[in-house]
């Protein structure tokens, strides 16, 4: 526990190759490894659907917030609230596009 | 839920001052929150401190679940946030387990949940906002402003691209503490609406009974599952903050 220099699996860098059959016996034995067993059901749908609609809904809310804030100091009610509930809206999706992708990333890697 | 009768299911979200206090205005009271959070990190010293008390080549039951916690962060954070990453492992081991413990220790009947406050969650993201924001400037200087400027895009995009890029960054803090925080309300109150069918019911109340075991177990996950995202996505945003440029 105390070196953290180690990186995680020390294994796959020392000898590659034994880091293949050690993989191979454990499958035989019915020993998962621990990619599969490590990671928590990050394919729940739910979850997934919950995080979507929460980004959306923030970014739009989010947006129209500092639009808001902005015409109450320069005094140009309702026009930066307006654009703001557009950028908002894009901040958004960017932010849901950015979390799909990554998620697709690490799924590729696997 | 308090006694004599009062079932709503949202008097578990109250929070209750245990101990009066005030400094210079500012009220300080030693509340049922604060005696959670205490009880959380004490929770955890004593798992993690167990763990390691008699460090064994081979482990045992209790070394190896913290051994696995470690590694399970430890990977995340590799896998994520890349070499440079893992000087800020502490950081990410203390929020994982910390929002680990209250939630689990929230699943406990008649417990409070600290993670069902948005304060408690707004606090612990702000924390990650500004420490993630302060170690980008620190690290990458003036280059860290590139996080909003993608590169390869004509002046005229970026003058609508940028604004999208700073809110998106700015809205953050805010997705990440409303989702922990809105999954633990939400999963707690329906729990006790369930089980406020129970008893009226009568003989037919076996059938909450039945759907409360099923959605403890689900609530269970959920637990950790909130935990685990909130450290992921404390990897991605470290990650950001190191390697600015997209």
């Amino acid at each position: 526990m105390a070196d953290q220099g180690n990186p995680p699996e020390p294994t796959d860098e020392v000898k590659p190759d034994f880091a293949e059959r050690l993989e191979r016996a454990r499958s035989k034995h019915g020993l998962v490894p621990e990619k599969e067993a490590g990671a928590p059901a990050r394919n729940s749908a739910m979850a997934t659907g919950f995080r979507v609609g929460l980004e959306l809904v923030v970014g739009v809310a989010f947006g129209s917030f500092v639009g808001w804030l902005l015409d109450g100091w320069l005094g140009t009610r309702p026009w930066l609230m307006i654009l703001f509930f557009f950028l908002g809206a894009g901040a958004g999706m960017l932010n849901v596009m950015r979390a799909s992708m990554h998620d697709r990333l690490r799924d590729d890697k696997k | 839920m308090a006694a004599n009768g009062d079932h709503n299911p949202l008097t578990q979200f109250e929070v209750k001052s245990i101990v009066d206090a005030s400094i210079g205005g500012f009220d300080i009271s030693f509340t049922n929150a604060s005696a959670f959070m205490v009880l959380v990190v004490i929770g955890v010293t004593l798992f993690v401190g167990g763990g390691v008390r008699r460090p064994a080549m081979v482990p045992g039951r209790w070394q190896s679940m913290v051994e696995m916690a470690y590694e399970f962060i430890g990977k995340m954070l590799y896998d994520s946030a890349g070499v440079e990453g893992r000087r800020y492992f502490p950081f990410v081991f203390t929020l994982f387990m910390f929002v680990l413990f209250a939630n689990l220790i929230g699943m406990i009947p008649y417990s409070f949940t600290v993670t069902s406050h948005i304060i408690v969650t707004f606090a612990l993201a702000a924390l990650v906002f500004v420490g993630v924001t302060v170690i980008g400037i620190a690290k990458n200087g003036l280059k860290f402003l590139k996080l909003f400027a993608p590169s390869g895009v004509h002046w005229g995009m970026l003058l609508l691209l940028v604004p999208i890029e700073i809110l998106s960054y700015m809205i953050r803090p805010i997705t990440l503490s409303v989702r922990l925080f809105a999954n633990m309300m939400a999963g707690h109150t329906i729990m006790k609406v369930v089980a406020g069918f129970v008893v009226p019911l009568g003989l037919f109340g076996i059938a909450p009974i039945a759907f409360l075991v099923a959605l403890t177990g689900l609530e269970i996950i959920v637990a950790v599952l909130q935990a685990y995202v909130f450290a992921v996505l404390t990897c991605i945003y470290l990650n950001d903050a190191l390697h600015p440029a997209h």
